[in-house]
């Protein structure tokens, strides 16, 4: 009996170092570009809502503005679309994020400024 | 040698737990703080878009209650002319009764006026402290969510928020050249810079000293916002204007 339990705490490490290291890396692996991707996510929410907010300012360089943010992000196969009718913006997005997941989002703001 | 060689062995599945699960711990902390920033940009957008529009927004219905008064106040005027000059020619006339009867007029529409004058300065008055209650109000709200939330990162973070808010904007009308009692009101000449309302945000972080030797992560966002009007004819327009810088330190 203490002859078999020494062989396999010596086995052990060896078998722990193939198969919870790989599975580890891959999970963390995944839980890392699943981040990325809520963090991508997040700054695409903040650039929609500041392109919003921008046009309700009613500046002349949003859509440029926009668009350099988004190109600062991991995204391909942007679409979006913007509309203003009367009080009410909104703009709608699709998109890949990391060439894995893909999303779509829709800001929609009621912000009258006259008063 | 070899007990020293066992003891390793029992421990490493430990150790490896312990890295793991520390490193998704400092992981999962980092990715709650850009939450958290996240909500503190939220924060402030809406304090600007939403908070600082509606003092502002106070401020101008108060501009239009009082130019509405206007009219009024020119009829009080034309009236006062009218019977002075009538005075005039009833004093030239010797007509005493006449005298004595636009004497009382007089003095009726100057009390009129004067009603109206108090009338006017009331609506200058309550505009204006409302406006700094609701700003002293939005102030005090600021400074004690930050003081509540800074407490949930004070463990790991070195936060801080410097608020700047404008506390003293005026109603920015003056009375016409005219002036006198119950005058007709105007907007001042640099109406958008006397009403403007102003907020600028510095906030910074780092990661707390005992952990700065092994990483040192310092940021400071300054945050701008003004929220002020535009008057073309009869319409009325806010201006917000925000803005974003960032600075490492």
């Amino acid at each position: 009996m203490q002859n078999k339990f020494l062989k396999n705490q010596r086995g052990q490490g060896m078998l722990e170092t193939v198969m919870i290291i790989p599975m580890a890396i891959l999970f963390l692996i995944y839980v890392i570009q699943f981040m990325l991707y809520l963090t991508v996510e997040l700054a695409v929410d903040d650039a929609m809502e500041s392109f919003v907010l921008c046009q309700v300012q009613t500046k002349t360089n949003c859509t440029k503005e926009f668009e350099t943010e988004l190109n600062h992000l991991p995204l391909t196969q942007i679409r979006y679309q913007f509309n203003k009718q009367g009080t009410t913006y909104k703009i709608d997005l699709e998109s890949k994020a990391l060439k894995i997941f893909n999303f779509q989002k829709t800001r929609l703001l009621s912000y009258d400024t006259k008063i | 040698m070899t007990p020293k060689y066992k003891q390793t062995e029992k421990g490493f599945f430990s150790v490896q737990f312990l890295f793991f699960i520390s490193l998704i711990s400092v992981t999962l902390i980092s990715y709650g703080y850009v939450f958290y920033a996240q909500k503190q940009k939220d924060l402030f957008r809406k304090t600007c878009y939403f908070d600082l529009a509606d003092i502002q927004k106070n401020l101008v219905q108060s501009e239009k209650k009082l130019f509405l008064l206007n009219p009024e106040s020119s009829a009080l005027r034309l009236r006062l002319k009218i019977l002075y000059l009538e005075l005039a020619f009833a004093t030239a006339a010797q007509n005493y009764a006449l005298v004595t009867k636009i004497g009382l007029d007089i003095q009726t529409t100057a009390a009129l006026q004067k009603k109206l004058d108090l009338v006017q300065k009331l609506i200058i008055y309550t505009a204006d402290s409302s406006a700094k209650f609701q700003l002293y109000k939005l102030n005090s709200d600021l400074i004690r969510q930050y003081q509540f939330e800074k407490k949930i990162w004070d463990s790991l973070l070195q936060e801080k928020r410097n608020f700047n808010l404008k506390l003293n904007p005026v109603l920015a009308v003056r009375p016409d050249s005219l002036g006198g009692l119950a005058p007709n009101y105007e907007l001042s000449d640099d109406y958008q810079r006397l009403q403007r309302l102003q907020l600028n945000l510095q906030y910074q972080f780092s990661n707390r000293r005992q952990g700065q030797t092994v990483l040192k992560t310092q940021q400071t966002y300054q945050f701008s916002c003004d929220v002020s009007f535009t008057r073309k004819d009869q319409l009325w327009d806010l201006n917000i204007n925000q803005d974003k810088h960032l600075s490492k330190l």
